[in-house]
């Protein structure tokens, strides 16, 4: 178990590392100059040059990424060129929204997806089988962005019941916030949630197929006890993998919805940032969403031990 | 029009900074002329009602609303309800005094003497005087702004005077001090900082600052202690940021604000044909739209199209009023200059290259190139419609294009005076605002940061732009940049004039003075609108 979880930690270093370096290459190699963008048509070239050295990017590429891997180590990552704030500062204010969100929707999925897919496969081949195939084969296929519009189509503007875009915090208005909140979360859920119901149909169906729960059932344990107990444990074993593929997914997605429903989160403030070739922010938020990803990929792997005893040692 | 990006805007606008974050406030959509039914004095016959707070829908994406001299993208309408300016535009393009009760320009003494009105108090309790005004303008100067080069020395006369010796006369200094430095306490950002500044603007308008959520919303509330009396009428002024159109857009028809001050298109006919809302809009003013065209690499001498003729052959080769309807779905004005006919700096003069592919044809065989040739045109996704039918012209004539469709990076990247000379043409877009002079001067001077390394930079031109600057007074300035046009797209032809577009503000029927696009496409009086009940 601790050797497992040491090789994890070295493969996340190695992956974080990687990640840097590329974003760092991107940024730095796509044409553009940042001291050009920031300082506007209005700017002379005398400074645009003393822009450019007062930012560092007169010097080489591989001594300007070790000068901001160094202050990453000591927790600096840098000013953001357009807010011209500390990127940890402005990632303090955005990251809390995104997580929210994030959290939230893979709640809703979890709440509303493993249920689905359980009824589903013990409720093979009926009417509600089917609804639940259909809709998360749906589910699965609507892009992101085309559900959001068509959400606030019919909820906003026909219905009137959900505001258009915006964000209240529910920590600050408990009913305002979730008002505001609905829409964005189940666009993000939904494919988690479609996700969730197809993987936990699948692996249902192929574990309650198995000796074990045959023998379960012929010991007269409830069909609930069965099904709860007995199968479940084991059928959630390649769930709790998609639930770290969806985690990930989830926080990309949220880079969609909040731009499309106006939340300041950090996906929104990650797009400013590349629209704006902010690219000091650009590097601090890929490293976050990247060590975000990497740690929850690391906690699905320590799951898994729990849920299957097999992969210990 | 296609929606154009805001970056783009950023890059090509010749003009200031803030000229360059308004222009694309009005620069998102227009629409033929003949078929709008702007609000422009509706509430004139009725007395103003107070309270209420207007909910406006901006654009979002901004850095600095409270620190004017350090924000190179400082955009005007953020932080116009707390902060004003000494001078404001009026609807012929000349400047008039507000903050200042009046200036006196001595083109020979090379002075210009601010005379200030006095009882003017910032929101901090502190007076607006000659000393608050002198230290304004130091901290542009401070920041190495363009706007106030060219300042010698300030002089407080008495408190409410302050004369500025220049190091030679340079009319668009009064316009620039008039227009840019958006006055702020003194006082608050000795006190705060200016980093604290720069979030909380403290000025002399008619709203104080509330809070600024970054890109959620910027809240302003009445100034109790405004020095016009009995006003602003709004209690509140709630600036929702939405960077998105559709979002704003679908904001504002649910309800969720009064004003939309930015519309694509398809939305802005939409709005339009609802007969629901009330609009102002560029179309009908002079100042304030923006142009778009194509920039000829007129001094690359291995690029055909640094030879005139061949240049006149590509303007004869395109039928703007075509690409407008079939592309602009009619929204955009042919244009063969700089300005609308509606500005006092159109040159009726200037004639340009109406559509006439024979003639093109007959200029290529003159220039030696009776087969055509081939060429690109370097653009971003905006504009690439625009751009394809301007391809199938050319084609007409022989000429045949490679379309590069880059991101706005890449084409700072090509434009930059820095940078090795492109071949081509590259999209070029450029604001028609009041201060023609340096709008022009920035992109078409030796020194200026963007294509100045291919484009010929004529002695005539200079002379002209630089007589333009120094002109005593507003008719001489007119000529001088008349003829600046004439050179610019009739002699020279180094820029492609395709048309100029308009910004359009739509609200609600119960807003009324909202004074955006109604004297130019980037004013607005925050003190003088009002909500009826």
């Amino acid at each position: 178990m601790t050797t497992m979880l040491l090789r994890r930690l070295v493969q996340a270093v190695i992956v974080l590392f990687i990640v840097t370096v590329i974003v760092f290459l991107i940024m730095h190699l796509i044409p553009g100059d940042p001291a050009q963008i920031m300082l506007g048509s209005t700017a002379t070239q005398e400074q645009i040059d003393a822009l450019r050295h007062q930012m560092g990017l007169d010097k080489p590429l591989v001594v300007q990424y070790f000068l901001w891997l160094g202050n990453v180590l000591h927790g600096n990552l840098g000013t953001s060129i357009f807010y011209n704030q500390p990127v940890t500062q402005l990632l303090a204010v955005r990251l809390p929204i995104t997580l929210q969100l994030g959290l939230y929707s893979l709640v809703v999925s979890l709440i509303l997806g493993i249920p689905a897919g359980i009824i589903a496969a013990v409720k093979r081949g009926t009417f509600i089988d089917s609804i639940v195939i259909f809709l998360s084969n749906a589910g699965v296929a609507i892009p992101v962005f085309w559900l959001a519009i068509l959400g606030v189509y019919v909820f906003s503007l026909k219905l009137g019941w959900l505001p258009v875009q915006g964000w209240v915090s529910p920590f600050e208005n408990f009913g305002e916030g979730v008002r505001y909140l609905v829409m964005p979360v189940l666009v993000l859920a939904t494919l988690p949630l479609s996700s969730f119901a197809r993987q936990t149909r699948s692996s249902m169906l192929e574990v309650i197929r198995q000796d074990y729960i045959r023998t379960a059932r012929a010991k007269g344990l409830k069909e609930n006890v069965v099904i709860l107990r007995h199968a479940l444990r084991n059928a959630l074993i390649p769930v709790i993998t998609l639930l770290g593929i969806s985690l990930a997914g989830i926080i990309g997605g949220a880079v969609l919805v909040e731009q499309v429903f106006n939340i300041p989160g950090m996906g929104r403030l990650l797009v400013q940032a590349i629209l704006g070739k902010d690219y000091i922010l650009v590097q601090g938020s890929v490293l976050i969403i990247g060590a975000i990803v990497v740690l929850i990929n690391l906690a699905t792997d320590i799951a898994y031990t729990y849920v299957d005893p097999r992969i210990k040692g | 029009m296609p929606k154009q990006s805001k970056q783009a805007r950023k890059w090509v606008y010749g003009g200031a900074s803030v000229a360059l974050s308004l222009a694309v406030l009005g620069g998102c959509a227009s629409a033929p002329s003949g078929n709008t039914q702007a609000n422009t004095g509706s509430a004139k016959t009725v007395a103003p009602q107070r309270g209420g707070t207007l909910r406006m829908i901006m654009e979002d994406h901004t850095d600095n609303i409270g620190f004017p001299a350090l924000s190179p993208q400082l955009d005007y309408y953020y932080s116009s309800p707390a902060l004003e300016t000494l001078g404001r535009y009026n609807a012929k393009g000349i400047m008039e005094p507000f903050l200042a009760k009046g200036w006196k320009v001595d083109p020979k003494a090379k002075t210009i003497t601010f005379y200030l009105r006095k009882g003017v108090k910032f929101q901090d309790g502190t007076d607006f005087d000659a000393e608050a005004l002198k230290w304004n303008i130091q901290q542009f100067q401070n920041a190495h702004r363009p706007e106030v080069d060219g300042i010698k020395s300030m002089q407080v006369v008495d408190k409410y005077t302050l004369k500025l010796n220049l190091v030679k006369f340079d009319n668009q200094l009064l316009e620039s001090i008039c227009w840019f430095v958006q006055i702020i306490s003194p006082t608050a950002v000795k006190k705060h900082g200016i980093d604290w500044a720069k979030t909380h603007p403290v000025g002399t308008g008619p709203f104080t600052f509330v809070a600024w959520n970054p890109d959620v919303s910027i809240i302003y509330k009445r100034n109790p202690n405004y020095w016009q009396k009995g006003k602003p009428y709004l209690d509140e002024i709630d600036l929702d940021l939405i960077y998105d159109a559709n979002t704003a857009y679908n904001t504002f028809i649910s309800g969720g604000a009064d004003v939309l001050t930015r519309a694509s298109t398809a939305n802005t006919k939409q709005l339009e044909a609802s007969g629901q809302y009330k609009f102002n809009t560029t179309r009908k003013i002079a100042f304030g739209a923006a142009g778009y065209g194509f920039m000829f690499p007129s001094a690359n001498p291995k690029d055909p199209l640094s030879n005139l003729k061949v240049r006149e052959a590509v303007e004869y080769a395109i039928n703007k009023n075509a690409i407008i309807k079939s592309v602009l779905h009619g929204y955009g004005e042919a244009t063969n200059q700089w300005y609308t006919p509606r500005s006092p700096f159109y040159n009726p003069a200037v004639k340009g290259f109406p559509y006439n592919p024979a003639k093109a044809k007959q200029l290529l065989k003159e220039a030696g190139y009776p087969n055509g040739f081939q060429t690109q045109i370097w653009t971003d996704a905006a504009d690439q419609d625009m751009v394809t039918a301007v391809q199938n012209y050319l084609a007409q004539v022989g000429i045949k294009v490679k379309i590069n469709v880059v991101d706005i990076a890449k084409l700072i990247a090509i434009t930059s005076s820095s940078a090795p000379k492109w071949t081509g043409m590259t999209v070029y877009i450029w604001p028609t605002f009041p201060n023609a002079p340096v709008l022009i001067d920035r992109n078409f001077s030796p020194h200026a940061a963007y294509f100045a390394q291919n484009i010929l930079h004529p002695p005539i031109l200079q002379q002209l732009i630089a007589k333009a600057r120094s002109a005593p007074d507003h008719q001489t300035e007119v000529k001088y940049v008349q003829q600046i046009q004439k050179v610019l797209f009739q002699d020279y032809a180094l820029v492609l004039p395709m048309y100029i577009t308009a910004g359009d503000v739509f609200m609600k029927k119960n807003v009324q003075n909202l004074g955006m696009f109604t004297t130019n496409g980037f004013d607005w009086n925050p003190e003088s609108v009002w909500l009826s009940k």
